[in-house]
């Protein structure tokens, strides 16, 4: 189904999450997900070594790891062969991926999520998207992810609360 | 205090309002509402900020991107309006889901303050009671 011109150049789009979101959008046509089978990271260039793939399992650490891009390999993990979400190294690039999957889980659509982190120790600054795919059309069964990051100089934490909002209370219960 | 703020991309699919993609990112959200227009001519696209307070249990809700649909501006029968009164509807529905009280149209530019129901409990409590003494009171004087 998928060809190399459904997956956008960074010189058609520059950012990442925006090319894979597309990508998923242009797989999925009509249904409300694309499956699996539809996903060919040949397609996807240099943007594959940024990209896993995970199959949903129940309980939820359970999540197995079908494909792990080279760039989303934790430096403590020799393969990613046979690899759970459990596994997962806490302060790798993959573990920053997977923090929104519950939100994905539920509103079953892709979600992105950006912030500051650390990685190994240094700051970085990161964007990754999760997206959700179905080989039955209903139950997510797969999810594709991804994400990109910088180093910066000075932290900038993802948790850190934003003010909040200046609003006037007006609404009347009804 | 923990306050959380998503863009939801929202296109008019199937005569509802249907989420496409939740970022929390206003600029990417937009873009990624224009490509969805950019490969749907007609299909209208929204995009709604979404602030929640966690403590509170308020959620507020606004568009800040919101497609002119082709046809639109020259359809003067009103038909062109039914995509954001089901946006009203969808957003409910959403509330409704979320234990929010959010019932103001996601596609029309207004703010929207929305609070966790139960502020009106304590009055009610309080009517009882007073109603409580005075049945109380009452009868005790007429045994008397």
């Amino acid at each position: 189904m998928s060809d190399s011109r459904t997956y956008l150049s960074e010189a058609e789009e520059r950012r990442f999450v925006l090319r894979l979101l597309e990508y998923w959008q242009v797989l999925r046509g009509a249904r409300d997900f694309p499956r699996l089978a539809d996903i060919n990271f040949n397609d996807m260039g240099h943007d594959s070594a940024s990209c896993a793939v995970l199959t949903l399992a129940d309980p939820l650490d359970e999540t197995g790891l079908v494909h792990v891009g080279l760039r989303l390999k934790p430096e403590e993990w020799e393969t990613t062969d046979q690899r759970r979400l459990s596994e997962v190294p806490p302060d790798s690039l993959l573990f920053h991926m997977v923090t929104h999957l519950q939100t994905t889980l539920q509103k079953r659509v892709p979600v992105s999520m950006g912030g500051g982190f650390t990685l190994y120790g240094k700051p970085v600054l990161g964007r990754s998207i999760l997206l959700p795919l179905s080989d039955d059309g209903e139950t997510i069964s797969h999810v594709l992810g991804g994400i990109n990051y910088k180093v910066v100089r000075e932290p900038v934490f993802r948790d850190t609360p934003r003010s909040a909002p200046r609003v006037a209370i007006t609404g009347r219960m009804r | 205090m923990t306050v959380h703020t998503v863009y939801e991309v929202r296109a008019y699919r199937e005569d509802d309002w249907q989420i496409e993609a939740v970022l929390d990112d206003q600029s990417l959200a937009v873009a990624a509402a224009r490509k969805i227009e950019s490969r749907f001519a007609n299909t209208p696209v929204v995009v709604v900020q979404e602030i929640r307070d966690v403590a509170r249990n308020h959620l507020k809700s606004r568009s800040v991107y919101r497609s002119e649909p082709a046809g639109q501006a020259a359809d003067g029968d009103g038909g062109a309006k039914a995509p954001p009164s089901d946006a009203r509807r969808s957003a409910k529905r959403e509330a409704v889901k979320t234990g929010a009280r959010a019932v103001r149209p996601a596609a029309e530019a207004q703010d929207t303050v929305c609070s966790a129901a139960g502020t009106q409990l304590p009055w009610v409590l309080f009517g009882l009671l007073l109603l409580t003494i005075a049945t109380y009171v009452a009868v005790k004087s007429f045994s008397a």
